[in-house]
């Protein structure tokens, strides 16, 4: 439960009042608990996304750095034969001609070499590239994913708190009757009804209903037949228990046996009456 | 002194703590053993990278050599045949682009299976962050739904305490509940129905006694 209320507050709140701030703060809660779970979720993917992405540029630069070599030795190779087959067609005694013939050879042959590598190495890029967007294709619908999953967990968690939450207003209902306050059943059946068991639980416990100013000393003696003991109807200086019999000026509006002179008044007399 | 409130609102948040050290403590096991089997199979994949270079250059040594021998045997041929210089330079060209090409093709395939070996530990350290990620977004489930439900609980033990302690002629904590005024009504209730203990507790004096029983102590 979390603290709601100053304490200032808490004297005008009613138990209905009070007991919906409970029930905020456990939604609260629920709120709180799921949200800060879908932000360390979020969190964890941006921290593998990122670690994804650094791992393919650093690919991609690996696959440049390897080509550029690839180029380069394909490059000293082709120089190197270009050398053999100079110094042989030189030791031959090959003309011009010949000798121009064997470099556009060469260089026919280098070309088609790096062609193949340049196009390989777009290919390796273009992969790489590919894979760069499917890590940040992976990571949206991962994000999508958990916050769907967080809204549908946390939906659960409210709908089932909403259950446990009527439940337990029952249960404070049914305690809070056993101390004759039934505020909260007005909620849940009404005015009238709520009224009508208020009356049922003042008959069955008078002495607490008049003590706690649940009902007057006049309702009193309608049920019990007698006055509340310490009560003087006439403002004397009666104390006691009151054994039954209905002075006339408390007497004569109720109804009691005798008229209104008063009378004797047993106690189902006076329940039938005061409950009607 | 601590009252209920005091301690309820103790017990959740030491709880959630508990349950939130509790996951990362299953988080951070898992995660050391993603990372285990991740360094191993990375260090895997790295011992067979690291053998295509030596793996390549042992081939286009072997080219190399191989393209030596046959421009010699050409030469020896050509020499012993008396062909013409013309015919031993074309046939020496015919070789020397046979070898580029061989070597070119060579480079190509190492760079190839370089790029794929260099993908394949790319694609294990995205697997591994992935599972990491998974790893953590269950953990966090969990602990939320963990969360979630001892507070509940904790609310329970809390009306259990409250209705403990109303036994005894305390409703500060039903205070909590339906706010002052409901808690003092049920507090005058308590009394008039237990009013000997209610003196014996020093909750009413002798003078309120006499008011709800008509006696004097």
């Amino acid at each position: 439960m979390a603290e709601v209320t100053t304490t200032e507050e808490k004297k005008s709140l009613t138990p209905k009042e009070q007991m919906a701030a409970v029930e905020t703060a456990s939604q609260a809660n629920i709120n709180k608990v799921y949200d800060s779970g879908l932000n360390a979720q979020k969190q964890g993917l941006l921290d593998a996304y990122n670690a994804n992405t650094a791992a393919q540029a650093q690919q991609a630069q690996a696959i440049q750095q390897n080509y550029a070599k690839a180029n380069y030795d394909v490059g000293v190779q082709n120089a190197r034969n270009d050398a053999n087959v100079t110094q042989f067609a030189d030791i031959r005694g090959v003309n011009t001609g010949a000798g121009s013939q064997h470099r556009l050879n060469l260089g026919n042959t280098r070309a088609k070499a790096e062609t193949a590598l340049a196009y390989q190495q777009q290919q390796a890029l273009a992969e790489n590239q590919r894979q760069q967007e499917l890590a940040t294709q992976t990571y949206q619908n991962q994000v999508a994913a958990a916050m769907a999953d967080n809204d549908y967990k946390k939906a659960a968690a409210l709908l089932d708190d909403y259950n446990n939450q009527s439940k337990w207003r029952d249960q404070q209902a049914q305690i809070l009757a056993t101390y004759g306050n039934f505020d909260p059943y007005k909620d849940l059946y009404g005015d009238e009804a709520a009224a009508a068991m208020q009356k049922v639980w003042q008959a069955q416990n008078p002495d607490v209903a008049y003590r706690t100013g649940s009902i007057t000393p006049q309702q009193y003696k309608q049920i019990t037949g007698k006055w509340p003991k310490g009560y003087s109807p006439g403002g004397g200086s009666y104390t006691g228990w009151y054994t039954g019999y209905v002075p006339p000026d408390a007497g004569g509006t109720i109804g009691a046996p005798g008229g209104g002179g008063g009378g004797y008044w047993s106690a189902e007399q006076g329940y039938a009456t005061y409950m009607g | 002194m601590a009252t209920i409130n005091d301690t309820l609102a103790k017990r959740q948040q030491e709880s959630a703590s508990q349950i939130g050290d509790l996951y990362n403590q299953q988080y951070n096991s898992q995660a050391a053993q993603l990372k285990t089997a991740y360094d191993r199979n990375v260090s895997d994949a790295q011992v067979a990278q690291a053998k295509i270079a030596p793996q390549y250059q042992t081939q286009a040594n072997q080219l190399a050599a191989q393209y030596e021998r046959n421009r010699r045997n050409a030469n020896l041929s050509a020499m012993s045949n008396g062909l013409g210089t013309g015919t031993a330079v074309q046939q020496a060209e015919a070789l020397n682009n046979k070898y580029q090409q061989n070597y070119a093709g060579l480079r190509a395939n190492e760079m190839q299976a370089q790029t794929d070996a260099g993908q394949k530990i790319t694609s294990l350290g995205t697997d591994y962050q992935n599972q990491l990620a998974q790893a953590r977004m269950e953990a966090e489930n969990k602990a939320a739904a963990a969360k979630v439900e001892n507070y509940n609980k904790q609310n329970t033990w809390y009306d259990e305490q409250a209705k403990t302690m109303a036994g005894f002629g305390d409703f500060s904590a039903y205070e909590k509940l339906y706010g002052k005024d409901a808690a003092d009504q049920m507090k005058e209730v308590w009394i008039i129905q237990n009013p000997r203990v209610a003196l014996g507790a020093g909750l009413i004096d002798a003078k309120k006694y006499k008011e709800i029983t008509g006696e004097n102590p």
